[in-house]
């Protein structure tokens, strides 16, 4: 069980005007292999939460397990930190803006170089983690940060947690801020590492349609207080409750509910556009008698297979480490492209030796 | 004529390597009254262009006019920023009092308006974006969508014609920026303001009069939203998503659900598988 | 959201918030200026004692005020071991001996040096931030503006000044809460930021203060857009949305606060009077001062034994 929060509670500013409840017994475990979204407003403690969860607030009161380090109120005995915070991952909010090094390189080194690991074990994770957020680690390696585009500056904040290669990772807000093209690439690149990098992921999203594509249970905050704890697919039955906290419920039941309301009812466990899309399907084939296949049903915001997406942009959509393309490119980004799968390669035996 | 843009081009960088060619050779006329989306991905250039009609930028060729006045025409230029209120993106750097009511007086105050109009302005203005009721308060522990409801208030008070959205939305959570959006929308009802929305959000385009789509530069689409969301296809090409109503009557299309052509708002939607369920 | 530190506004209603912030930037100058002149500990007695009565009219809470110093802490300490060590006048209590010599002296007009100079210290920032914890940064720019306006006629741009400073003061919980988020960034990405000796400290803070600037480059940037689009510098003639209007009870706190402190800066010529004298150090002292400096003398002398 890599975590277990047992009666947490948390005051900002005790004692003054401006105290705060931000937490407010708070218990809640999370299960290895568990992608879990994090929904509330602003002010509701979930960013507070997640902060505990690495050992940057200390407890006031309970206790959190998190993998073999116990946090409690007192002073000792004293928790190995940095411990914690290499198997437990926290991108923060406009991670982009916490980039400092002059390279890429040099930046996202700046994790694992701080985990005392050697030179060779440090550029090793280093240029694992860009090719895991999609990036051409050859292109990018001696660039500045601050010359990458804004999608991109944040892969590299991302690639900089993950050298760490935590057991866990926390995602405070990854898309915010980023155009719709930008988030899709990140929303893949969350996924991507889920299967090859961070078992457990942790995110928080203001937008509950970004957050009903992948997690498999969604906690909500309110007030402080936990009051929703639920399988993804259960937690829109609250729907009339969730509005009523003004937060948004997806799109597709929006759509779902407004149906039941005149009378069609499409049945209750519709969460994605693809759920709709399939009991749509279903109803039209038992209506007109048709035979429209359900697994066709499919909802692609985006096309990847555009030819305008760089290979690196690919990548990063499908969620895939950067493969050579034989198509011609501009500007020989890709110069590179041979050495490359051979690195990928290595990566991949590497990952099976340590299994 | 509100705005007019002849052949216009901004390069940053104009004479070293680094040159990027922003906006090429765009010309573009908004008549007053209307509300216009502009949208295009990250370095479309529609910030370059935002920053272009109230004189932030100065273009390298060609000329933008703002109710006839040139922004090349030094002695207009504050004619022209009290008549294009702008409202940026980060709702955190736009603030300059620490108290509500002194900051949205900041404009006028500027102008040299007399204190008793001052006064009445920034109670209208106030109001206008819902915010009266925080007049004494400080915006430190505002939402992001409050903070830029009264960025826009702080702009509404210098009485412009012209309102310039300049991805404002882009910080803002959903509801932040739904907020925004009614504000914006109110103000181009009841006040009769020409409101240029800049956004890379296609379904913030759904109400606007006129939807411009920028790519690289070039005006690739520009038409009402419902004409252009049937150039999804090309949409995607210049990496913008139709809204998700859109997408999904597409895709049930695809495999023989035909909910309608371009479905742009949910009642319609509704009503169509309604019909068809 | 960190704790609240260095004397930033403290909301309650009170006699004191609810003074002219002229008034109180003239109250704590006068206040600064006294605290230079006087020289008795009689003196000093009586101007802590104004000072905590002032504090308990404004109702904010001991705790929060004391708590200013704790910033300024190291700068205390290391003034008074200064003066300690390096005044040579008076008389000789500890001479300090490297290899048989005597290399400097710990006198008793050292001890008092160093006391009073961490007296006036802590008189000064308890002060400076009863001010700010008592005035909101608004109020205190507008009243310096106010104050200031004579030096218009020598063309000092008042006005933009007090424009920097109030962003300034706009700015400065964004930037704490801001230097905040980067430190628990950079601390989850394992870094260190509080071991080692100064240098290294320095250079551990690296990846906090580089974003820090740039963050700050990026805000001042997009700031100055919001400041040109409002119009900024677009007419000479510019007006004010809030008026001074100065309250009879304003005035009697001036002068009332102005006839104290001047009461207590004449107390050198009476009790704290300083009379040359070869019996106490060379100085002869009165009042309060000669308890204190015999104290001082004894602590030290029988410590010595």
């Amino acid at each position: 069980m890599p975590v277990t929060v047992n009666k947490l509670s948390f005051t900002y500013s005790a004692k003054t005007p401006y105290e705060r409840k931000a937490l407010n017994n708070i218990n809640l475990q999370i299960n290895e292999g568990d992608f879990l979204g994090i929904i509330g407003h602003t002010g509701s403690g979930k960013s507070t939460f997640i902060q505990h969860l690495n050992g940057l607030i200390k407890p006031q009161e309970g206790e959190i397990q998190i993998f073999d380090v116990k946090l409690t109120p007192d002073k000792r005995p004293k928790v190995n930190l940095r411990a914690l915070r290499s198997q437990v991952g926290m991108v923060f909010q406009y991670p982009e803006y916490q980039l400092f090094a002059d390279t890429v390189e040099k930046d996202v080194a700046f994790g694992p170089k701080n985990l005392g690991l050697s030179a060779d074990e440090v550029s090793n994770r280093v240029r694992q983690a860009i090719e895991m957020v999609g990036l051409d680690y050859e292109a990018v390696k001696d660039r500045a940060p601050f010359e990458l585009s804004g999608g991109q500056k944040r892969r590299v904040a991302i690639a900089g947690i993950i050298a760490m290669r935590p057991k866990m990772l926390i995602l405070d807000e990854p898309t915010a801020g980023l155009d719709p093209f930008g988030k899709e690439q990140i929303l893949n690149l969350i996924k991507y590492l889920k299967t090859h990098c961070s078992p457990t992921i942790v995110v928080i999203s203001h937008d509950i349609d970004e957050i009903t594509r992948f997690a498999n249970r969604i906690v909500v905050f309110n007030d402080s207080r936990i009051v929703y704890d639920e399988p993804m697919q259960q937690l829109f039955k609250h729907s009339i409750q969730l509005q009523a906290m003004g937060l948004d419920i997806p799109r597709a039941v929006k759509i779902a509910n407004a149906l039941r309301d005149r009378g069609i009812d499409l049945g209750e466990d519709i969460v994605t556009a693809e759920d709709l899309m399939r009991a749509i399907a279903q109803r039209y084939n038992e209506k007109h008698s048709t035979q429209i296949d359900k697994e066709a049903c499919v909802f692609d915001m985006y096309d990847f297979t555009h030819k305008w997406l760089t290979s690196e942009e690919r990548a990063a959509l499908e969620g895939k480490p950067v493969e050579p393309v034989e198509e011609e490119q501009p500007s020989g980004k890709l110069k590179h492209g041979k050495r490359k799968t051979q690195h990928v390669k290595k990566i991949k035996k590497s990952k099976r030796g340590k299994e | 004529m509100a705005i007019s843009l002849e052949n216009v081009s901004y390069s940053y960088n104009v004479n070293d390597a680094y040159r990027v060619d922003a906006l090429k050779n765009l010309s573009l006329h908004i008549e007053e009254g209307t509300f216009v989306a502009l949208v295009g991905h990250n370095g479309s250039g529609k910030s370059t262009l935002a920053k272009l009609l109230n004189g932030l930028l100065l273009p390298t060729c060609g000329d933008v006019k703002i109710f006839g006045n040139s922004t090349l025409d030094v002695d207009k230029i504050y004619e022209i920023r009290k008549s294009v209120g702008m409202v940026f993106q980060n709702p955190d750097n736009q603030m300059i009092a620490s108290i509500v009511e002194d900051d949205v007086a900041f404009g006028p105050e500027n102008l040299g308006i007399e204190r008793s109009e001052i006064e009445r302005r920034v109670e209208w203005a106030l109001s206008k974006v819902g915010m009266l009721e925080h007049r004494k308060s400080t915006p430190f522990k505002m939402s992001g969508g409050q903070k830029q409801r009264l960025a826009i208030a702080g702009v509404l008070a210098i009485l412009p014609k012209i309102l310039v959205l300049d991805e404002s939305t882009a910080m803002l959570d959903p509801k932040g920026r739904s907020e925004v959006l009614k504000v914006a929308h109110e103000l181009n009802k009841q006040e009769g303001i020409t409101v240029v929305h800049i956004t890379h959000f296609m379904e913030e385009a759904l109400n606007a009069d006129r939807l411009i789509v920028l790519d690289a530069g070039r005006i690739a689409f520009d038409d009402t939203p419902a004409e252009v969301f049937k150039h999804y296809d090309e949409l995607k090409a210049i990496k913008l998503a139709v809204p998700w109503e859109t997408q999904l009557a597409i895709s049930l299309k695809k495999v023989g659900i035909d909910v309608g052509d371009v479905v742009v708002k949910d009642e319609e939607l509704i009503d169509r598988l309604c019909q068809l369920l | 959201m960190r704790d609240i530190s260095f004397g930033q506004y403290y909301p309650v209603n009170s006699f004191i918030h609810n003074l002219d912030a002229r008034v109180k930037i003239l109250v704590t100058l006068l206040f600064m200026v006294s605290v230079f002149f006087i020289v008795s500990y009689t003196a000093f007695a009586f101007m802590f004692l104004l000072l905590t009565l002032t504090i308990a009219v404004s109702r904010v809470p001991f705790r929060i005020v004391a708590k200013t110093i704790e910033g300024i802490l190291f700068l205390l300490i290391f003034t008074a071991l200064i003066n300690i060590f390096f005044t040579s006048s008076g008389n000789v209590l500890v001479p300090i001996r490297m290899g048989g010599n005597v290399v400097l002296n710990i006198t008793d007009q050292g001890i008092n040096f160093a006391i009073k100079m961490a007296f006036r210290f802590t008189l000064l920032v308890l002060g400076s931030s009863l001010l700010t914890l008592t005035t909101t940064p608004t109020e205190l720019t507008d009243a310096l503006e106010f104050l200031l306006k004579p030096l218009k006629l020598i063309r000092i741009p008042v006005h933009d000044l007090a424009i920097i400073m109030s962003i300034a003061l706009r700015f400065i919980p964004g930037l704490v809460e801001e230097t905040d988020k980067i430190m628990m960034a950079q601390k989850a990405r394992g870094a260190s930021l509080d071991s080692g000796n100064l240098f290294k400290k320095i250079k551990a803070m690296l990846p906090v203060l580089i974003p820090l600037f740039v963050s700050a480059f990026r805000r001042a940037d997009e700031l100055a857009d919001a400041l040109d689009a409002r119009c900024y510098n677009a007419s000479s003639t510019r007006t004010k949305l809030k008026v001074f209007k100065i309250k009879p009870m304003d005035i009697f706190v001036f002068v009332g606060f102005a006839v104290v402190l001047t009461a207590i800066l004449l107390d050198k010529y009476f009790v704290g009077k300083y009379v040359p004298s070869p019996d106490l150090g060379g100085f002869e002292v009165q009042g309060l001062d000669v308890l204190i400096y015999n104290f001082i003398r004894s602590v030290v002398e029988h410590g010595k034994v």
